[in-house]
């Protein structure tokens, strides 16, 4: 009877604590992390009797708690993947959408900016139709500003982003440390430990920080877990955790660098850093940002220079040969702050056909120089010595050194990224528009042949002698002398090339006919000028004259956009993995209500079956006792 | 796969997020009417959208560039029609001047209005387009382009001609340069002038005269002096001697490819020159027949010297009115091509409109039948939540 007393009791405790097991589970059905438990029953061993065993009853052999590892680390690395494709199309879409306007957009603003010109074209006396001019010039560089604008917030986000990634992964990496500290301290698992909510709470944990940046984990015999980023550099071990920081750029202190804080010198890791919303920022700055800012740049600086050449061709209403319009800054070199010798770099842009929209690193070897290209690291071959004699020149740059460079040392050449944010509008004055051509040409009244004088076009407008009046005149039908001087053979439509104008005569001049260029003076209704500008801007400009001022903005869009569309395509796949990855994880894990629910029912029924056998005891006992009493 | 209840909660709100997701998508095409409202929509579409609007916006610009054209051109016609009509006006008092019956008082009345038709014809040559800018200065738009001076009008424009593009290829002149309007009009036939020696004293009249043969002229000015009323000798530039002959009364006189005809009998000492063809302004030609009529005629000698200046006159101003035509005929064709030129543009705007639309308008039909089913899947996905939700086994206990 006591056997079987014993045997009630064991099977009432046992179920109690598995009842407090399932209500455990139906508490925590919704807590985040949370793994469901069940208690493991065994027999107790059981005693001789004679030449067979009898069973002793039920012992609670250990509380198991459920999930499964590897489907923990899927779902790490699914989080670092998906959070990374998220918030680089995140970032994109900003980009996106600030190329999206259709009002507003760098191909409208560009196409209004020359339709502004023809309008001077039209009519280049008008005062009302230069001023348009000058409001849309104004206008298409502020344009340029606040994209460029628009470029720094977005880079100004993701830095706060990374310095909060940044000080969100220390806590997260102390938390973990600190969690191993608390699984060492709590014994062997001999012991039953460690705690299943401190297990719960450290692949919380690290599901937190894979959401941050892409994570490998070891799990160690003593139970701690390893945590290590980018190429093997350590997070935490055992009860340490290292510290991430964010330093500023070695050129640039709006492109921070991320380095790792340990004993000796810190680790510059952010070329390594990969995964998670750190690791898509970073991706972000380097593939998309970096090349948006530098393609704007360069279209602004096509721009300026299309603009200002053939400006500088022309007459404006003062008579004063036109001046720059645009100003945009000049490229620059900046030395790294770890450069040890003393040498320095000017860099400038010599031929746009040949341009790339990117920056350069101009690294000495201790043997020489070597080009890379900004973006991509590619190693770009240079000609020249890199003397201001024999410059280095590659990719449409031109590169002077001077003074003596220590092996390693780097430069950082701002070829095109500076200039949209820069881009100006030198002059309000409406009257300085060179809209008109500073010579012009004519045929005397006199003339008694049919031959006829083009208008005129500048082929050098530094000649000091533009403006110099030149008198052609013909000696008989096939001779024509400038100014009384010489003898030409005259081949109808011919060009005829004096003091940096270029004429042609077409007809049969008779003798004695003369043809006159002179300075335009007065000249307010001549638009010849104006539209040369207006064909220059539609013309090919980058690639080696195949890429308009349009075509590059529209390559720029579509780049944007297909990035954009890319990440948005991998953010939904990656989506469709983390889901699939945590349902699947939390099948194993989670708490089925219904489940419990029937455990629940059942644990009731054993339990009160248990105490049944105790009451059988009880009633047992009690009849030996009736029994021996009667006697 | 054991489902646990945030299985069931995390599946539902995974296809809730991508069902609202979608529907959102859907709406915003629906709400701008657009198929690519971003550039990642359709990165290609979005790039081609810009470079349509672009084209469209250029096209816009020759089209109005175009309608500018017209209007200024249409301006010059009309200043030029004008102007013929004063030229065809003093053709007609020109011969009503030179009619023999009429007196000294009478050939001033009729330069009178000659004169008029002088100022008529200057003020028209200075005249400003619709922006107050002289149409007739060439770029110099803002000097006056003809002044009467003591020598007679002169020109203080240049030879400036404007273009505005109509197409990427295309330029059209708008406007012409007084020179070559009003000035570069070639005298006599166009090949040589005719003209008496105002110190003739006898009879001869110049009747026409005709190139018969310009090739054969060679350029140089030549003089038909009368040695006495029925001998003449013709003698170039430097005094050589190039025919001679005997005149009778409107019988031609030809040489070098030239006849000129003459009329009535010369003085001996009488000379007549003919000269290559030069530019004369129409001012002058109109001055000149002024003059002649203002000059009194008292004598044969001035009678003579008056037909002669009239008949000359006249052939001059046929050349001008002939080159008036000319370039109001060529003004008509620049017209012409500017109008070829808009409906070129018209079609190819409508073709870039077809393009841009199909690239970025939305098929409404599609989109709407599209968000109803989106619609109908949420909902759907709502309403299977909301069952499955009920089903909970505590219910039963």
């Amino acid at each position: 009877m006591a056997d079987i007393l014993k045997i009630g009791l064991s099977a009432l405790l046992s179920h109690q604590r598995a009842l407090a097991a399932t209500s455990n589970n139906i508490a925590n059905a919704n807590t985040p992390g949370y793994s469901r438990q069940r208690v493991e029953l065994a027999e107790r061993s059981s005693e001789r009797l004679g030449s067979s065993f009898v069973g002793t009853g039920v012992d609670v052999e250990f509380v198991r708690r459920i999930t499964d590892d590897i489907l923990a680390g899927q779902l790490r690395n699914a989080a670092t993947e998906f959070h990374r494709s998220d918030v680089f199309s995140e970032l994109a879409s900003v980009l996106d959408n600030l190329l999206a306007d259709q009002q507003t957009g760098l191909s409208p603003t560009l196409q209004s900016f020359v339709n502004a010109m023809q309008q001077v074209a039209d009519d280049p006396g008008s005062q009302s139709s230069r001023q348009v001019f000058l409001s849309e010039a104004r206008n298409l560089a502020s344009r340029f500003n606040s994209l460029s604008g628009r470029l720094d917030e977005v880079s100004a986000e993701l830095n706060a982003r990374i310095r909060a990634s940044v000080t969100e992964i220390n806590s997260l990496g102390a938390g973990i440390a600190d969690l191993n500290r608390q699984i060492l301290a709590s014994g062997t698992p001999s012991d039953g430990a460690p705690p299943p909510e401190l297990l719960d709470q450290r692949d919380r944990l690290l599901e937190s920080l894979s959401q941050l940046i892409g994570v490998d984990t070891v799990e160690q015999s003593d139970g701690t877990v390893g945590v290590f980023i980018g190429t093997g550099q350590v997070l935490v071990l055992g009860t340490e955790s290292a510290s991430l920081a964010v330093r500023p750029g070695s050129f640039d202190p709006e492109q921070p660098n991320i380095v790792l804080e340990g004993a000796g010198p810190d680790v510059n890791v952010t070329e390594f850093l990969s995964g998670g919303s750190l690791g898509g920022g970073l991706d972000f700055r380097r593939e998309l940002l970096t090349s948006a800012r530098a393609n704007i740049g360069m279209i602004a600086l096509g721009l300026a220079q299309a603009f200002n050449t053939e400006h500088a061709n022309g007459m404006d209403l003062l008579g004063n040969l036109g001046g720059d319009l645009f100003a945009v800054p000049a490229p620059r070199a900046l030395a790294a702050a770890t450069n040890a010798g003393s040498s320095s770099v000017t860099v400038s842009v010599t031929d746009l056909g040949a341009l790339q929209p990117n920056d350069y690193q101009l690294v000495f070897d201790g043997s020489g120089y070597s080009l890379f290209r900004g973006n991509t690291g590619t190693a770009v071959a240079m000609t020249g010595s890199g003397t201001a004699v024999d410059p280095f020149l590659a990719e449409g740059i031109s590169i002077v050194v001077a003074g003596a460079p220590a092996t390693g040392d780097q430069f950082l050449l701002r070829t095109v990224s500076e200039v949209s944010s820069g881009l100006s509008v030198l002059f309000s004055d409406p009257a300085r528009i060179a809209a008109a051509a500073p010579t012009r040409t004519r045929g005397a009244l006199a003339n008694v042949g049919n031959g006829a004088v083009s208008a005129g076009q500048i082929i050098d407008v530094t000649d000091p002698g533009l403006l110099a009046t030149a008198t052609i005149e013909f000696v008989d039908a096939t001779t024509y002398s400038v100014n009384g001087a010489g003898s030409f053979a005259y081949t109808p439509g011919a060009d005829i090339d004096i003091n940096g104008t270029r004429i042609q005569i077409t007809g049969s001049p008779a003798a004695g006919d003369q043809f006159v260029i002179e300075a335009n003076a007065g000249g307010i209704g001549d638009n010849r000028n104006a539209l040369a500008i207006a064909a220059s801007l539609a013309a090919g400009i980058f690639n080696a004259g195949v890429t308009t001022l349009q075509g590059a903005a529209s390559n720029l869009v579509t780049e944007v956009g297909a990035a954009t569309a890319e990440s948005q395509n991998r953010r939904d796949a990656q989506r469709l993995l983390f889901d699939q990855a945590e349902q699947k994880l939390e099948s194993v894990r989670g708490v089925n209500l219904d489940e419990e629910a029937a455990d629940l029912v059942r644990l009731e029924q054993l339990y009160q079956a248990a105490a049944q056998t105790v009451a059988v005891a009880d009633s047992l006992f009690s009849t030996l006792l009736s029994a021996l009493g009667r006697q | 796969m054991r489902v646990t209840d945030n299985v069931l909660r995390m599946a539902f709100l995974s296809a809730l997020t991508q069902a609202q997701q979608r529907i959102a998508d859907t709406q915003n095409q629906v709400a701008t009417g657009r198929r690519v409202n971003l550039p990642s929509d359709d990165p290609f579409a979005a790039a081609r959208i810009g470079e349509l609007d672009a084209s469209l916006s250029r096209l816009e610009q020759y089209r109005s560039n175009g309608g500018l054209a017209v209007t200024r051109l249409g301006l010059e016609e009309e200043t030029l029609v004008s102007v013929i009509d004063n030229l065809q006006r003093v053709r007609e008092l020109a011969v009503q001047g030179n009619n023999a019956t009429l007196g000294d008082a009478d050939r001033a009345a009729v330069a009178t209005e000659m004169r008029q038709r002088l100022d008529s014809v200057l003020a028209l040559a200075n005249a400003s387009d619709q922006n107050g800018h002289y149409m007739f200065s060439g770029y110099s738009e803002s000097t006056l382009p003809f002044a009467p001076g003591p020598g007679g009008v002169s020109y203080n424009g240049d030879e400036g001609q404007r273009h505005l593009q109509l197409s990427d290829e295309r330029l059209v002149a708008t406007n012409d340069a007084g020179s070559e309007v009003f000035q570069r009009i070639p005298n006599g036939n166009g090949t040589f002038v005719v003209r008496a020696a105002p110190s003739n004293t006898g009879a001869g009249v110049l009747g026409p005269a005709s190139a018969t043969d310009p090739s054969a002229f060679v350029p140089d000015t030549y003089a038909i002096n009368f040695l006495s009323p029925a001998d003449y000798e013709i003698r170039d530039s430097g005094g050589g001697l190039v025919a001679s002959g005997t005149y009778a009364d409107g019988q031609a006189i030809a040489f070098l490819g030239v006849e000129v005809v003459l009329t009535g009998v010369p003085a001996a000492g009488d000379s007549f020159s003919v000269a290559p063809s030069s530019s004369q302004d129409v001012f002058a030609t109109l001055q000149a027949f002024i003059d002649a009529l203002e000059r009194p005629v008292t004598d044969q000698a001035s009678r003579s010297l008056l037909h002669n200046d009239m008949g000359q006159g006249l052939v001059d101003i046929d050349q001008a009115v002939s080159h008036m035509i000319d370039v109001r005929a060529e003004i008509g064709a620049r017209i012409r091509a500017i109008e070829q030129e808009a409906a070129l543009i018209d079609g190819f705007s409508l073709q870039l409109t077809e393009s841009l639309s199909e690239l970025r308008d939305l098929d409404y039909a599609e989109a709407l039948s599209l968000l109803t089913s989106q619609l109908f899947g949420l909902e759907a996905a709502q309403q299977t939540f909301a069952r499955t939700q009920g089903l909970s086994l505590f219910r039963y206990l």
